[in-house]
């Protein structure tokens, strides 16, 4: 992965296990382009913004974020809620990938804004499948406003 | 500790059979007492009455005497000065006279003794008068020395003289005078015993009053401390419900991403290291797989079984018939080996949250199809019955059964009657089932034999839609 490259995805997600898998998912799916990798909602937020570590990357925003909701220093709710209430990502597609399925979550992403919420399930198989489908649909498939 | 609402209810209960028995009691006694102070005071009014009605007999005598007196001062004028005028006196101070006796007959009537010295008195009246009339008749026709015989004569017999008459008034004075000294210590008596009722009768309802008060006031108080408790124990209730809440969030998240990773890398080694492993090896990763699965099941269905607790009971009428067909349809769809055969009977109308209800039929459905997917011909009847109270619904089917005897594990968390290798399954459904129908406030029950089928039961309370 280049990482001053203008990724495709961006994958926000603290455990390392998941992130293997989830790329591990994407691959499969043929959709490895350009995958961005950060471990917590601060280093989102900075490449996003282009601050911190990510000042001298190319401009640009990916097609698709892909967000774990439980993350140290900053949840995905908070970067979701800066997300949307900024002029310059407002429209970046954002689907929140956690392995939580409390209801509360699930509609308070909504009201923030969040294009998708998808619960991880434990079998891998099920697993590869979404993450290929949801990837192969907002960073392939969906046509995003000009 | 909570506090029953039980315990309350008796509690409330209690404060008001207390409340109830202090107010009757009260009035019990404030009635004995005023309806005796009254009787009293009417004693009361009786005496004095009966001391105006003495004096009363006591002024008639005297008027008597005084209208005999004056007749018979009348009639010595007129012997003296033949007068005219003094005659029509004597005259009418002797009808005077009479009609004072017939007063006095009236007055004493009640009196056998004074009855008597009136009859006495009557005749002296009487015989006084006809000699004064005697005396006027011989001045009339004989002269004065004729009239001055009889009035001499007169003195010198028996009776006839005012003396007599008026000793006569004074011995019945005395008995009036007697009566009203006894009648006016009666009246004094009456006094007293009215005055100390009524004081009495003010004292005790003042206490029982500021007892009944006071009573009150502290029932009243210990319904505020009851609340207070009840208040608190809600809180907390609420604080631990938030506890529970977020525990079960963590478990949902924390649990659950452990669990991917080793699946996520077991299947990794399955897909690239396979031809490295020999069978057993291979036979490993299924069985951490299998496991892994097994695992995030029953985490699943637990985190199910405790937001049931949470989540509100909506109720309206489900009509059992499409939401049953709904519900088979799809157990079908994902129906693996033997097709059941599966009759659906007329089923009534419930009253109920129909997003649990369907649960439930996933949930007994589901179990049936399982238990008779070793059956040669499995077959499942679903029926129902309504009673005046209750909507009963029946799910039946010719699986393996169970045994009696562990009947009272069936609905329970985890307990399961068969081991995993015989049929899958977390032991979680048939308490979530159990969990759903009481709290709409029904009950389910089980009949099984080994080898012979289940029969499932459950009822609902008929609400007002299954009229």
């Amino acid at each position: 992965m280049d990482e001053l490259a203008v990724a495709d995805i961006l994958l926000a997600e603290d455990s390392d296990a998941d992130a293997e898998l989830t790329l591990r998912a994407l691959r499969k799916g043929n959709l490895l382009n350009k995958v961005v990798r950060v471990r917590d909602g601060v280093e989102a937020l900075e490449y996003l913004f282009h601050e911190g570590g990510f000042r001298e990357r190319p401009g640009g925003n990916p097609k698709l974020v892909l967000l774990d909701m439980k993350m140290p220093k900053l949840g995905g709710l908070d970067v979701l809620r800066r997300l949307k209430s900024d002029e310059r990502t407002k429209l970046i597609p954002v689907v929140v990938l956690t392995s939580s399925a409390e209801d509360r979550d699930i509609i308070e992403t909504y009201r923030v804004g969040v294009n998708s919420y998808l619960v991880k399930p434990v079998d891998f198989a099920e697993f590869t499948q979404v993450v290929a489908q949801v990837g192969l649909y907002w960073a392939v498939l969906n046509r995003l406003p000009p | 500790m909570l506090v029953k609402p039980n315990a309350i209810r008796r509690d409330l209960r209690r404060v008001e059979i207390k409340v109830l028995a202090g107010f009757l009691v009260a009035l019990a006694l404030l009635i004995l007492a005023g309806g005796y102070t009254y009787t009293t005071s009417v004693a009361f009014a009786n005496s004095l009455e009966w001391v105006a009605h003495t004096q009363g007999v006591r002024v008639s005598l005297a008027e008597l005497s005084g209208s005999i007196a004056n007749a018979e001062l009348a009639q010595r004028d007129f012997l003296l000065s033949a007068e005219a005028a003094r005659k029509d006196d004597f005259e009418r101070l002797t009808a005077e006279s009479t009609e004072r006796l017939d007063l006095l007959a009236a007055l004493v009537a009640d009196n056998p003794l004074q009855l008597a010295n009136l009859a006495v008195l009557r005749s002296a009246v009487a015989r006084r008068i006809e000699v004064m009339r005697g005396a006027l008749a011989a001045l009339d026709h004989f002269g004065v020395a004729a009239a001055r015989a009889v009035v001499s004569v007169a003195r010198g017999t028996n009776g006839g003289s005012t003396a007599d008459i008026l000793a006569q008034v004074g011995r019945m004075d005395e008995v009036e005078a007697r009566l009203l000294s006894e009648r006016q210590a009666a009246s004094e008596r009456n006094r007293v015993i009215t005055l100390v009722s009524l004081v009495i009768t003010l004292a005790l309802s003042a206490i029982l009053f500021m007892a009944l008060f006071r009573g009150i006031r502290s029932e009243v108080k210990t319904r505020e401390n009851l609340e207070h408790e009840l208040q608190a124990k809600a809180k907390q209730l609420e604080e631990s419900n938030q506890e529970l809440e977020s525990f079960s969030y963590s478990v949902s998240h924390d649990l659950r991403a452990p669990l991917r990773a080793i699946d996520g890398f077991t299947l990794m080694i399955e897909e690239d290291y396979l031809d490295r492993l020999d069978g057993e090896g291979r036979r490993y990763l299924t069985v951490i797989r299998e496991n892994t699965k097994r695992m995030g099941a029953l985490v699943d269905d637990l985190l199910a079984f405790s937001r049931l607790g949470r989540q509100a009971v909506a109720k309206s009428a489900v009509n059992m018939d499409a939401l049953v067909r709904e519900v088979v349809d799809e157990a079908l769809r994902d129906h693996k080996g033997t097709p059941p055969l599966i009759h659906i009977e007329q089923l009534p109308i419930a009253h109920a949250d129909r997003g649990l209800l369907r649960q439930v039929w996933v949930n007994l459905i589901s179990n049936a199809l399982k238990y008779c997917s070793k059956s040669a011909q499995p077959t499942i009847t679903l029926s129902g019955r309504r009673s005046a109270t209750e909507c009963a619904y029946v799910i039946k089917d010719n699986g393996v059964g169970f045994n009696m005897d562990y009947v009272g594990k069936l609905f329970g968390v985890f307990q399961r009657l068969h081991r995993a290798d015989e049929f899958e399954g977390t032991g979680v459904g048939l308490a979530i089932v159990h969990r759903i129908i009481s709290r709409h406030g029904g009950r389910i029950w089980a009949e099984g034999k080994i080898n012979q089928g289940a029969v499932f039961t459950f009822a609902l309370p008929s609400g007002e839609s299954s009229g």
